[in-house]
Formats: structure tokens, C-alpha cells, sequence
């Protein structure tokens, strides 16, 4: 009976453990997060960002993000914990022990007279004879009697010395904590519990896998679909200008899926003819350019619309089921626009270099699309009226007044505070809290810095086939101070955050490029100190040396700067003229570029030699095939450094190739 | 370079058609995508738990002393099931092969060969375990075979062999490229992954009956249960026969010096000629890895079991006294005595040291010798270093071999040294799954991480 009860405290103890042990520190960390979140905002803080509502929330947003799922969850298992151990403390007793000692009231070790003594006044205190309550007599019988009898008869006390027990050995008994139903394994609840276990231990993680997998394979790493990226690459030009590479880049999978629904046709001909202007038809076969446009593929169409209709700023007129369908093309762009970057940069050609034009398109258009910014108005070369649009109160008309009295942006944002809000007041008419407004979005443009080498590593020149290492340090400053930030977006519904591609490049050629973002300082502090230790190790520098050049990283990635850094092969002797960009997928007007000259030289190490050695390999590289395969099935590092070196030979091979066939 | 007369390794090839075999992911020059890698390894994964699950057909009974109690770990194996036998026969068949070809008895010269040698290298993984099942069958470890019937026994001698097949094959799969690191590391990790969560949560409950009441047997549910029980929670903490709190803590400690350890090397800085890229060639304090663990313990249990067998049969001779004296399980003298880790550090402070000073040098020994072996001695790093065209800065070609020298005998032993020291650590701090398990573990985790680090690196 008593076994019972106890089985039925241990269940409970045993579930309070398992919820207990990931509870408590999972709910210590989000407090801890939620206390530290108090920190400075680092989005736009002018008007017309407040109104877009993104970054404000409501009171019920506030509310329920509170009561998110997850946060509910912990609250119940808590509840449930708190319940466990009242229930757990109410239920259970001290297991009784058979201790002697402390029944007959004693010291451990009392003497045989102490014994005895107790024992009598105990008795008079409970002795049939002396107590009529039965209460008492059980006690006496079941207790103290025994208690005497272990201490006095000499085999039970010894029992009781070595086995804990007077009547000898006890031994174990095995049990396991599960509630009492699912022990008994037979009738109905056991084929029931069988069932349960089937298919929630194993039938419920295979479809979990397996749905899982099925997404997934259809999805390229950055939740772009497979199908898009490959539409993407074929459809890319090595020369494109943005009207082009918007043509492409509404190509995507994504936006094809979007339903059309038969009252759309009505509206999406309004759309048509509002947008008209902005669509690159050509004025003189006007006609013909309008029966293509219509000829594609419906959802296409209408994606198109529907983005024209974001540069244009006027997505309010659309109605409520067209304006899902809008809220949805921008949602998936940032994304699509990003693996369209990619997809314009990397490598075409046997050189393995991208192409640079399509991608200041894709940059021009991810620009447009985040600030709202028509195409028409970047095209206009003589006076650059985009970066102005970006700002709060600006309209076209403001725009041109404004570029026409300072110039360019450039100027504009040079002037002091009260030269420009005196053109800003007089010009634009502009109000004082309007000026403020502006002052604020100018404050938050990031001026960009690039120092960008190209050398190789340890050597005085460049040489055909070196391996040579880029390294760029891009500086970021705004004039509010911030580093990491989200940019000033009104008219972009969803939240977006700014990024940079820094890409070197010659003529159209893409050498290199990477994609930098501001917003995770650790990582780049953990990336940088990484690199730079890597390479002052392949150096052979010293541990000091080594440590002072992360250390110098480490601060100059902390004062705002990011690096970035990657090898290439030489090219073939020559002297190039390479640029290096670096441009903003979110803000018109700030991307930069320096050139920098690189001087490739002929190689001057001894051909000959090189060639009888690469015979000599021909015959080696059996000896290194076998070595792999003696290789221990457990030392796997050193199979990693088998992987390096193998790696390295195969660079190697290439680049011998290469400089052979540029003898040629 | 084929000599004329009779080799070894022929004697494999009318062999070669019967033996099954995975084709390689690098032959058919397909890059394998690290999703379907992950997945290809879960399943391994899985049939081996699943193997590791299932009862033999046909046994009498498991009980009575194990004999193997001490290979447990580190052959990944399971009493009773399909893993009877672990991965000792592929680990045995490897290292018989290793030693063959390091000490030159068999010659491979080309591509050939190197397909028989692997097929050799099966087809004696198939014969231990086929051997091992017999001897498992006749000497009576499911009963007595006259109890058993024919019929049984060779079912169960069936049973063992093609569940080594079966994980041959899968061992396979993940080396030649279709998972990430290698089967055996992986099956020995998740048996001492499974033993530490189970010592941790399991829901077991023993009642001593008049000593302690009921008690957990897993320790952090232990702890809770004296928490709210008893306000005490001195007995999780301290409590002998159960795994208590401090062997988790003392798990815990060792994982994080082995994860601090692996970090330690010495970057030497090489040269490509052709690219001239520079490049570090990174020396590892645990240069040799998990190996003077796996060698060492191997080492020991078969000392063990010789001398189990010996004490067991002849146990009056002074000899095999000496070798080692048993109860149970258990040795309680002689040698097999004083190399087991000591159950406390300070009641046997002469069986302590002893233990220490085995430990340490068998593995610095063996760590020495295993680079000899295994073809990673400065000798051959210097070659392999030569044909790759690199070189050394300031130093001539044939100083690049000294210059090693100075480098890789000395990491080998003094790496083999530390983890010695690291699983005395273990051992007697009692940390679960002993020293070498959790060594063994640990570094196959590690290892696992950076490959697929590596390969998440090169994917995107």
C-alpha cells in the first residue's frame, strides 16, 4: 500500500524534473532579454516614419506580443511546476525508516542501561496493561517492542548494525517511476498506449521530417525558391540597365504564384494607364509595346503594376484585395532582390568573374523600391532629383526647386544647418518642424569610406596564378552617430534593413564580392579577428604580433568598420584598373567607389624546374591515393587536413594551368 | 612495380564479387549536398539505435558476469541484441590492416590493390565477427548450447554475422562520402551520449529497502526528488551506488578541458611554390587524437579477458594470480588490478600512482608509435608537404623534415600524455561512461561540429 502511494509520488517528481530543467533557464534568459531591450532605437525617427506605423506599436500589438505563444506556454509550465510541488509536498511523507534509537527517544550508540531505562518508560507510558487506547497498543506492539528487541538481542542488532533492518538483509527493489496505468501492459489501454507511442515517438517526427524536406528542397538558403534563382540566372544579361533588370526581376516564382482573380483585369488596366509613363515602352510603336505587355503571363503583369505602383507612391488608391496582393510582392523583394545580386555576380565566365553592370541595376532598383523613388527620376542625368525624394515632405516639384538652387545632394547635405533650413523654408516652403523632420532623415545617411589593398600575402608584387588577398576596411559614419541602423523607409511596409555589397570589379568584369551588413557588431568582431588571425599565422608571425593585429580589428570594427576580405586568382600579366564599389541596397545617394591600379607581373620562378616537378606529381599522386586510404577510420582530423591539402593540390593544378596556357 | 609470385592481398579477389559494396560519392563526381548528408548520417543513426534495441532471436538467457563489461563503451555495443559484437570486428579488422600495411607485410602499389585491400579488410571484418559469434555461441553466453537446439544457435551465429555486415556497409556509406565523419566514431559517441542522459533522467527508481527508502537512479531527477522530499540534497550529491550530481558535474568538466585542449596547436608557416600563397600547417596538441585512448583500452580489455579466462580455469597458479585476480566482473588483484582506476583517491595511494603512471606512459608510448604507424610521423608530413610543392620560409627542402621533427614527436606524446591525464581525471572523479568513453565522445562531437562546419562553410 505504502508502495503505491510513493510510485504515485514519484511520477510527478520525475515529469517535474524533465520541465524544470529547460524551464528555469529559458525563462531566465528571455527575462533577462527583456530587461536589457531598453535600449537606444535605432530607426528613423522623423514623421513620416512614425506614420508608416511600423516601428510604433499599438497597445494591443504591445499586448499581444506579451501574450505570444511562447510566452503563454512558459506561464502554464510554470503553473504546472508550482502545482507539481504542492501536490508532490502535500503527499509525501518522510519515508519511515525503522530507526530504534530515535523511537525509544535516544542518542545513537546509547548504552544497554539507557536502553533498558527508556524501554520502561516508555512502557508505563504505552503498555497495554497501563493505556486502553488500541492506538497506543499498536504502537507499543509495532514499535517500541521491536525497537527493544533489535537493541537488546544480539543477532538483530547486528542485523541492524549491518543491513539496516533487524531481520537481515532487506535487498532492492526495482521500480520505475511511470504512472500505475501504463505499467499494465495488457487489455485495452496497453493496445491504446501502443498505438500512442507508434505515433507520437515515431510516425509524428517522420512526417515532421519529411514535410519538412519537402519545403525545403524546393527553397535555396535564403527561403528563395530553387525555380526563381534558376530563372534568374538564365535570364541574366551581362549588360542590363535597370528597366531590364526589372523585367527579370519580376521573373521570380514567387510573384507568378500570386493569384489573378478575373475582377483584377479591370483595375490592373487602371493601374496600367496610371503607370503608363513609367513603363519603358517605346513612344513611336506605342501600340505593338502594349499588345506585348499584355501578352505575358497575367500574374507578371501584375507584379509589375503593382511595384510601379510602390515607386510611384500611390499604393492608397489600390483596392483592399489588390493591396494584399501588394503587401505581398514587396514582402518577398528584399529577398528575391538579394539573390538577384547574386545571381548578376557571380562568376559567368571561364575567369570566373560576374558581371558589374546588371548589378547597379539590381542595386538602382532595390534603392528605388525601399525609398519609393520612380525609375524616370534616377534617369535624368542633368540634375539628380532621387536622393532628394528620399527625404520627409518631398515632392517632385520641391525636389527640382531645391536641386536646381544647391546642386547636387552631395552639396546639400554639406551646407550648414542654417544655410539649409533657410533654402528649405525660402525654396520649399517648408515648415519649422518640417525642417526638423529633414534635419533628422539627413542624420541618420550613412557616409561611406573604403581602403581597399590587393596584394599577395608575403610578397613584394603580384605575380601571375598568386593567390592574392582583397582586404577592404569599410567605414561607416552617420552624423547622429549611430552604426548599426535601420534605414529611414516610409513608403517600404515591412521592416528592412540596410546592407552594403562592396564588389571590386574591372571594366564589367566582377572580381570580388561580398555582401557587408552593420547591424551585428559581435559577429563582425568574431569574422574580423578570425581573418586577420588566420592570416599573420600563415605568415609565420609571432603570437604578439598576432594579438596586437586582432586587437587593432577588433577596435576598428568597434569604431564603425567592417572587413572584408577574400582571395583570388592573379590574372594574366597586365595592369588593371579596378574599382571598388560599395553600395547601399536601401539609400539613394550614398554608395561609393575608389579605384585602385593593380600591377600584375610575369612570373619569375624558374619554369623548368616547376615543370619536372609537376611530372614527378603525375607519378606521386598514386603513392598520396593510397596513403588516403591507410588512413585510420577514426583519426579524422587528420582526414580534414588530407581534405586541406588535397584542396590545396587542386588550386595549384589550376593555376599552373592557367599560367601555361598564358604562355601559350 | 608487381612482383612476381604469390601475394597476400590475391588471395581476396575471387572473393570480390560476393562482397557488398557502397560506390563512391567522389567517383561519380557528384558534390553530395550537406542537407542529404546530414540525413544519410540521421539514418545511420538510426538503424544502428534500432539495431542496438533489438533482442536476438532465439537467446536463453543474458544473465551471469559479463565478460565484456569493460569493452562496452568503446565498442558501442549492447548486451543481448544485434550489437552483441559493436563495432569490434570492424575496429579489429582495421587496425589488423593498419599494422599489416604500415609495417610493410602487404605492398599497395596502385589502384587495384587498393580496392583489394579494402575488400581484404571486409572480408576479414565478416570473419571475426563470424568467429566471435561462434565462440559468443559455444562458450555459452545465451546458454548452454545443448539447451539452445542446433537450429538456434546457428541462428544466432546468423544473426550476429549480418548485423556486422549490415554495419559494415553503413560504416561505408558515411566514408565514402555520403555522410559526415566516419560510423564508428559516431556509434561510440551516441552510446556514451545515451549512457549520460540515461544516468541523468532515467526514471528507474531503487528501493533499499530500510537503508534510504525509494531513490531515482537518475541523478538530476535524484536531486529534485531530495529537494522537495527530503530538504537535503547532500545524498544526490554524494550517494555511492547511484550515479550522483558530482559524476555529472565531473562529465561536464572533462567535455569542456577536451573542447579547451583542442584548441592548442602550434601553426607552422608554409609556402606554396606555384601559388605562393602562404599558408599555416597547424600542428594539434591532441596531434593523434581520440587514437592512444582506443589502443590503450583496447590494450587493457584483452589483458582482461585473457586473464578472466586464465583466473577463471587454472585459478591456483601463482602466474595467473599475478596477471590478475577476479570476483565477478570485477578484478580485485594482480596486475588486471592495478590498472583499473581506483574507486578512491585516497584509501589506495600506491594503486593510484601505479594507475597514473600506467596510464600516462602507455599512452604517450602509443601515441609515439601510433604516428609511425599510421603514416603521420614528420617524415611523411615532410613528403606530403614536398609533393604539394610547399616550403618552409628560410628553411631548405631537406631541412623541412627536421624542422617537424622538432615539432611532432614531441606534440604526439605530450598530446598522448594529456589525454592520459584526462581520463585518470575522469576516472576518478567518476565521471559517467568512464575516461576513455567520454575522451572518445567528446572528440568525435568536436569533430563532428567542424566538419559540418566546414561544409556549411563551403555550401554557401
Amino acid at each position: 500500500m505504502v508502495e503505491s502511494e510513493e510510485n504515485g509520488v514519484l511520477f510527478p517528481i520525475f515529469i517535474l524534473t524533465i520541465i524544470a530543467i529547460p524551464l528555469v533557464p529559458y525563462t531566465f534568459v528571455k527575462l533577462s532579454r527583456a530587461f536589457s531591450k531598453k535600449q537606444r532605437s535605432i530607426h528613423c525617427q522623423c514623421l513620416d516614419c512614425d506614420r508608416s506605423g511600423k516601428y510604433k506599436r499599438s497597445l494591443s500589438q504591445r499586448v499581444s506580443s506579451f501574450t505570444s505563444c511562447s510566452n503563454l506556454t512558459v506561464v502554464l509550465l510554470w503553473f504546472v511546476m508550482i502545482f507539481l510541488i504542492y501536490y508532490t509536498k502535500n503527499i509525501s511523507r518522510e519515508s519511515q525508516l525503522f530507526e530504534p534509537f530515535s523511537i525509544l527517544g535516544l542518542e545513537s550508540g546509547a548504552s544497554d542501561s539507557q536502553i533498558k531505562k527508556a524501554y520502561r518508560k516508555l512502557s508505563i507510558q504505552y503498555h497495554p496493561d497501563k493505556n486502553p487506547d488500541p492506538e497506543a497498543t499498536k504502537y507499543f506492539v509495532e514499535s517500541i517492542a521491536k525497537a527493544y528487541q533489535a537493541l537488546t538481542d544480539p543477532l538483530s542488532r547486528e542485523n541492524f548494525e549491518k543491513y539496516g533492518h533487524p531481520d537481515g538483509r532487506q535487498g532492492y527493489k526495482l521500480g520505475i517511476a511511470l504512472p500505475q496505468f501504463i505499467l499494465d501492459l495488457n487489455g485495452e489501454s496497453g493496445g491504446l498506449l501502443l498505438l500512442f507511442t507508434v505515433g507520437l515517438c515515431i510516425l509524428l517526427p517522420l512526417v515532421v521530417a519529411s514535410i519538412y524536406l519537402w519545403r525545403s528542397s524546393k527553397y535555396t538558403g535564403n527561403y528563395v525558391k530553387l525555380q526563381t534563382r534558376q530563372a534568374y540566372y538564365e535570364l541574366m544579361k551581362p549588360s542590363l540597365t535597370t528597366s531590364k533588370v526589372m523585367d527579370v526581376f519580376i521573373k521570380a516564382a514567387e510573384y507568378t504564384e500570386i493569384p489573378v482573380r478575373k475582377t483584377d483585369d479591370e483595375s490592373l488596366k487602371q493601374l496600367f494607364a496610371s503607370v503608363k509613363s513609367e513603363l519603358s515602352l517605346d513612344p513611336k510603336k506605342m501600340k505593338q509595346d502594349e499588345a506585348k505587355f499584355w501578352k505575358q503571363d497575367p500574374a507578371v503583369i501584375k507584379a509589375e503594376l503593382l511595384i510601379h505602383k510602390q515607386l510611384t507612391r500611390e499604393s492608397a488608391v489600390l483596392s483592399p484585395a489588390l493591396q494584399s496582393d501588394f503587401r505581398r510582392v514587396l514582402e518577398f523583394a528584399p529577398r528575391l532582390l538579394e539573390d538577384l545580386m547574386k545571381m548578376a555576380v557571380i562568376p559567368h565566365n571561364e575567369q570566373g568573374h560576374g558581371w558589374l553592370s546588371p548589378a547597379l541595376g539590381v542595386i538602382e532598383l532595390s534603392q528605388c523600391i525601399v525609398q519609393a523613388v520612380p525609375l524616370s527620376a534616377r534617369k535624368s542625368s542633368s540634375e539628380d532629383t532621387a536622393p532628394f525624394l528620399q527625404l520627409p515632405h518631398f515632392n517632385e516639384t520641391i525636389a527640382k526647386k531645391i536641386a536646381l538652387q544647391v546642386g547636387s545632394f552631395k552639396e546639400f547635405q554639406e551646407l550648414s544647418l542654417e544655410e539649409r533650413s533657410k533654402v528649405l523654408k525660402e525654396v520649399a516652403g517648408l515648415s519649422e518642424s518640417d525642417v526638423a523632420d529633414v534635419e533628422k532623415v539627413l542624420e541618420m545617411i550613412p557616409s561611406l569610406k573604403i581602403e581597399v589593398t590587393c596584394k599577395t600575402a608575403g610578397e613584394e608584387g603580384i605575380q601571375e596564378g598568386d593567390v592574392t588577398t582583397v582586404q577592404a576596411w569599410i567605414t561607416l559614419k552617420r552624423p547622429n552617430g549611430l552604426v548599426g541602423a535601420v534605414p529611414h523607409s516610409p513608403h517600404f511596409p515591412f521592416h528592412k534593413e540596410e546592407s552594403f555589397w562592396v564588389i571590386l570589379a574591372d571594366s564589367n568584369n566582377v572580381w570580388f564580392f561580398q555582401k557587408v551588413s552593420f547591424m551585428d557588431e559581435a559577429e563582425a568582431i568574431s569574422t574580423a579577428s578570425l581573418a586577420v588571425s588566420e592570416t599573420m599565422e600563415s605568415l609565420g608571425a609571432s603570437v604578439e604580433a598576432k594579438n596586437k593585429a586582432v586587437e587593432e580589428a577588433v577596435e576598428k570594427v568597434k569604431s564603425g568598420s567592417r572587413l572584408v576580405m577574400g582571395r583570388l586568382l592573379a590574372p594574366a600579366e597586365g595592369t588593371y584598373n579596378l574599382t571598388c564599389f560599395c553600395l547601399s541596397d536601401a539609400w539613394i545617394g550614398c554608395d561609393q567607389k575608389t579605384s585602385l591600379k593593380v600591377e600584375v607581373l610575369k612570373r619569375t620562378r624558374d619554369v623548368e624546374g616547376e615543370a619536372a616537378e609537376e611530372g614527378m606529381e603525375d607519378e606521386d599522386e598514386e603513392d598520396e591515393l593510397e596513403e588516403e586510404d591507410y588512413e585510420s577510420e577514426y583519426s579524422e582530423d587528420e582526414e580534414d587536413k588530407k581534405k586541406g591539402s588535397k584542396k590545396k593540390v587542386n588550386k595549384k593544378e589550376s593555376s599552373s594551368e592557367e599560367s601555361g596556357s598564358d604562355e601559350d | 612495380m608487381r612482383r612476381g609470385g604469390f601475394r597476400v592481398l590475391d588471395m581476396v579477389k575471387p572473393f570480390l564479387p560476393y562482397l557488398p559494396e557502397v560506390q563512391s560519392a567522389f567517383e561519380k563526381k557528384k558534390k553530395v549536398p550537406l542537407r542529404e548528408k546530414v540525413i544519410y548520417t540521421l539514418t545511420t543513426l538510426f538503424v544502428f539505435l534500432v539495431c542496438s534495441q533489438l533482442p536476438l532471436y532465439g537467446i536463453h538467457s543474458t544473465t551471469g558476469a559479463d565478460p565484456f563489461y569493460w569493452m562496452r563503451a568503446i565498442l558501442a555495443s549492447s548486451r543481448g541484441t544485434l550489437m552483441e559484437l559493436g563495432i569490434g570486428p570492424i575496429i579489429t579488422s582495421g587496425l589488423v590492416m593498419q599494422f599489416l600495411t604500415g609495417s610493410k607485410i602487404i605492398q599497395v602499389n596502385d589502384e587495384e590493390d587498393h580496392a583489394l585491400l579494402n575488400a581484404a579488410q571486409k572480408l576479414l571484418g565478416v570473419l571475426i565477427a563470424l568467429g566471435q559469434a561462434v565462440t559468443y555461441v559455444l562458450s555459452g553466453m545465451y546458454g548452454p548450447v545443448a539447451q539452445l537446439g542446433v537450429g538456434n544457435a546457428l541462428l544466432i551465429v546468423l544473426q550476429l554475422v549480418f548485423a556486422g555486415v549490415i554495419l559494415q556497409c553503413l560504416d561505408e556509406l558515411l566514408q565514402k562520402g555520403y555522410g559526415l565523419g566516419s560510423a564508428i566514431s559516431l556509434f561510440i559517441a551516441t552510446s556514451l551520449c545515451e549512457s549520460v542522459i540515461w544516468k541523468a533522467f532515467s526514471p528507474v527508481t531503487f528501493n533499499n529497502i530500510g537503508r534510504s527508502g525509494q531513490e531515482f537512479e537518475g541523478a538530476l531527477i535524484s536531486l529534485f526528488h531530495n529537494l522537495i522530499t527530503k530538504s537535503s540534497i547532500r545524498q544526490a550529491f554524494f550517494r555511492q551506488s547511484l550515479p550522483n550530481v558530482t559524476n555529472l558535474l565531473a562529465t561536464v568538466l572533462v567535455f569542456l578541458i577536451v573542447v579547451y585542449l583542442q584548441g592548442f596547436r602550434v601553426v607552422l608557416p608554409v609556402w606554396s611554390k606555384n601559388s605562393r600563397q602562404g599558408s599555416g600547417y597547424p600542428i594539434k596538441l591532441l596531434y593523434t587524437s581520440n587514437m592512444p585512448i582506443i589502443l590503450q583500452s583496447a590494450l587493457v580489455s584483452n589483458l582482461y579477458f585473457i586473464s578472466q579466462l586464465l583466473y577463471n580455469n587454472f585459478s591456483g597458479s601463482f602466474l595467473v594470480n599475478l596477471l590478475g585476480q577476479w570476483r565477478g566482473p570485477t578484478p580485485v588483484g594482480g596486475l588486471a588490478y592495478l590498472i583499473t582506476a581506483p574507486s578512491s583517491l585516497a584509501a589506495h595511494p600506491c594503486h593510484t600512482l601505479f594507475y597514473i603512471v600506467f596510464m600516462l606512459s602507455t599512452c604517450a608510448f602509443l601515441s609515439k608509435t601510433w604516428i609511425e604507424v599510421s603514416g603521420s610521423s614528420a617524415r611523411d608530413v615532410a613528403k606530403q608537404l614536398k609533393k604539394q610543392g610547399m616550403w618552409m620560409d628560410g628553411h631548405r627542402d631537406s631541412n623541412l623534415h627536421k624542422e617537424l621533427n622538432r615539432y611532432i614527436p614531441t606534440t604526439a606524446a605530450f598530446g598522448g600524455m594529456c589525454i592520459g591525464a584526462l581520463t585518470v581525471l575522469a576516472d576518478l572523479t567518476g565521471a559517467i561512461g568512464s575516461g576513455t568513453g567520454i575522451l572518445l565522445a567528446v572528440t568525435t562531437i568536436y569533430q563532428f561540429l567542424d566538419t559540418f562546419d566546414k561544409e556549411l562553410a563551403t555550401e554557401s
